[in-house]
């Protein structure tokens, strides 16, 4: 992959993400009734973050031939969903850390935090209700029956890992592991934003299956970089805590594959290291894990298995966006597989 | 023995009862593995299809039960074929960009290409066999097919290599390859031809083997006759290392 698609890439991220924040600042001023509430709501989305869902939908949008605008609405409910979902995940996995700061419910407290999650994705339906002034009704329900389908895929899968996570399963398969990404992730970080941009940029004239393989791949790759990256990254620009899956008790691939590679003593620590709460969880055991992780190579089979999803990713590509004409948008699309295990 | 020291169980094995008959045979036909294995990008992809195509063919039964005309939009599946003949003219774009990524599976990030390795050769087709012969055709007994694509000329990497094409069908059959072997290529894993629609049956046993003696590289693809018309596409993987070298693309006219 040329510098210039990686640029290309950070580009657009950049031109679409600001678009969409300056919207979403609008939604967010709405209606202010209560600025102490005002301000919590606005917290996780003024924090920043790279907005590529949005970015997904504009250019995809775009890459149809649509007016940015026309899709501007519906890149900011993704986000602001997005942030709902963040909030909570954040209560659900016990995080700390997000986007550099304190968690919302770490600095409030859970009921707040919980509260704060409801009303961002409340907030999240109003620019899919405005959608109707300005792409008409039966286009606008169209994206709203396409928002519902992306919501449940995600709940589902998000229930998947902390039931896993509630009942310590350990008997875990790979595809197991995919098939949870491929709910939890996959539909609202990549297959959801594509369908909505494909839907207005065809104005519901294209049929949208075609797009789930590529955001499987894409999306999926992304995921098991997002957790590399929780073990390796830089500790000053990673933005969440370092190790804050395996305090957590996350059930990524690198886990799987060392609960399939250990012996069965170290099978049986694992197991009750990871079946006790996360306050019980000492550091030492988190190094042990790690250290483990390193010992039966997981994190390099972690890394094989993205390079793999990717670089299907690329190959659907070509079959799912075959007749779309050449576009900085079009390649921007195309450049994301390398771009999701490029980053850092 | 100490006299105090306490007699202690040995750790379990597990500590859940096995629920997955998948895991249970597993764990008893082969154990473990201790390092990753060799092919774990092409297991990945596998894994990654078996998972899409099974979550797709749920997907598409519900959506057919489900499907409401006033909404608008079209029943999953629908059409969708008909839209695929334009894979075969897109090798050529997103090739270099694959092996490119790929090229840093083996180097750790960096984005050098492997020493030795050959620049974008061997792209070439479609080839054309079946139902309505004309001259441009392959013939259905093996073949020698020059690529289309051609090395640069600044680097002098191993020349192109042939690509012998012994197509066995009874109908009208479009074939495009795209092969970037590396020199020390031998043999060849092509993972079997899928349709975008799951339900159609994935046309298997597509054999790629390179015959280095005579520079060139053979592939022989067999169409039943009951296979569904469509286009077909899978990917080529180096059989020792499970890396990607190309893909294959077959359409079968209606």
């Amino acid at each position: 992959m040329s510098t210039s698609n990686v640029s290309l890439v950070r580009e657009k991220l950049a031109e679409y993400g600001t678009a969409t924040q300056a919207r979403m600042r609008e939604y967010l001023r709405g209606r202010p009734r209560n600025p102490e509430f005002e301000e919590l709501v606005a917290d996780y989305p003024l924090r920043g973050g790279r907005a590529l869902r949005a970015s997904l939908c504009l250019a995809t949008a775009r890459a149809f031939g649509a007016y940015p605008t026309d899709a501007l609405n519906s890149a900011v409910a993704i986000e602001l969903l997005h942030n709902a979902f963040l909030v909570h995940d954040d209560v659900e996995d016990e995080s700390e850390e997000r986007r550099g700061r304190p968690t919302l419910h770490q600095r409030h407290g859970i009921p707040t935090a919980i509260n704060v999650g409801d009303a961002l994705a409340i907030l999240s339906l109003r620019p899919l209700i405005d959608n109707a002034g300005t792409l008409g009704v039966r286009l606008a329900l169209r994206i709203l029956e396409e928002a519902e389908r992306m919501a449940h895929e995600s709940v589902e899968g998000q229930s998947l890992e902390l039931s896993w996570r509630q009942h310590n399963v350990v008997e875990l398969r790979e595809v197991d592991y995919l098939q949870m990404v491929l709910k939890k992730t996959c539909w609202y970080t990549i297959i959801y934003p594509m369908r909505i941009g494909a839907l207005i940029g065809t104005r519901d004239g294209v049929e949208l299956d075609r797009y789930l393989r590529f955001g499987f791949f894409v999306g999926a790759a992304f995921q098991i970089q997002d957790d590399l990256l929780n073990l390796l990254g830089n500790p000053g620009r990673y933005g969440k805590e370092l190790y804050g899956d395996l305090w957590e008790g996350k059930r990524t691939l690198m886990l799987i594959h060392l609960l399939h590679a250990a012996s069965a003593g170290e099978r049986a620590r694992l197991s009750r290291v990871l079946g006790v709460p996360r306050a019980e969880r000492t550091s030492e055991d988190v190094a042990w894990i790690r250290e483990r992780m390193d010992r039966y190579g997981s994190i390099e089979y972690a890394r094989q298995i993205a390079h793999g999803l990717a670089g299907a990713a690329l190959h659907e590509f070509s079959v799912a966006c075959a007749d779309l004409p050449d576009s900085p948008d079009r390649r921007f699309l195309e450049a994301l597989p390398t771009w999701v295990i490029e980053r850092g | 023995m100490e006299p105090q020291e306490r007699v202690k169980k040995q750790e379990p094995g597990r500590t859940q009862p096995i629920r997955n008959w998948g895991v249970l045979f597993e764990q008893q036909a082969q154990p473990p593995p201790q390092t990753p294995p060799r092919d774990s990008v092409s297991h990945g992809v596998e894994m990654g299809y078996q998972v899409v195509e099974e979550y797709l063919r749920q997907g598409q039964n519900v959506a057919r039960g489900m499907w409401t005309p006033g909404l608008g939009g079209t029943p999953s599946g629908d059409g969708l074929q008909n839209q695929m003949g334009a894979l075969l003219r897109t090798f050529a774009d997103f090739a270099s960009l694959w092996m490119g990524l790929m090229g840093k599976v083996t180097s750790g990030g960096a984005t050098a290409r492997e020493p030795g390795a050959t620049p974008p050769v061997g792209t070439a087709g479609p080839f054309s066999a079946g139902a309505a012969p004309g001259p441009a055709e392959a013939p259905t007994a093996p073949s020698p097919v020059p690529p289309v694509a051609s090395a640069s000329p600044e680097t002098p990497a191993m020349a192109p290599p042939a690509l012998t094409l012994d197509l066995d069908s009874t109908r009208r059959t479009e074939v495009s390859v795209d092969l970037r072997p590396r020199p020390s290529d031998r043999t060849f894993r092509v993972h079997d031809l899928r349709a975008s629609e799951p339900e159609l049956p994935r046309i298997r046993g597509v054999i790629v083997e390179a015959v280095p003696e005579e520079e060139r590289v053979a592939i022989r693809i067999r169409i039943p006759d009951e296979q569904p018309p469509g286009t077909y596409s899978g990917i080529i993987l180096d059989e020792r290392t499970g890396l990607p070298r190309g893909t294959l693309c077959v359409r079968i006219a209606p």
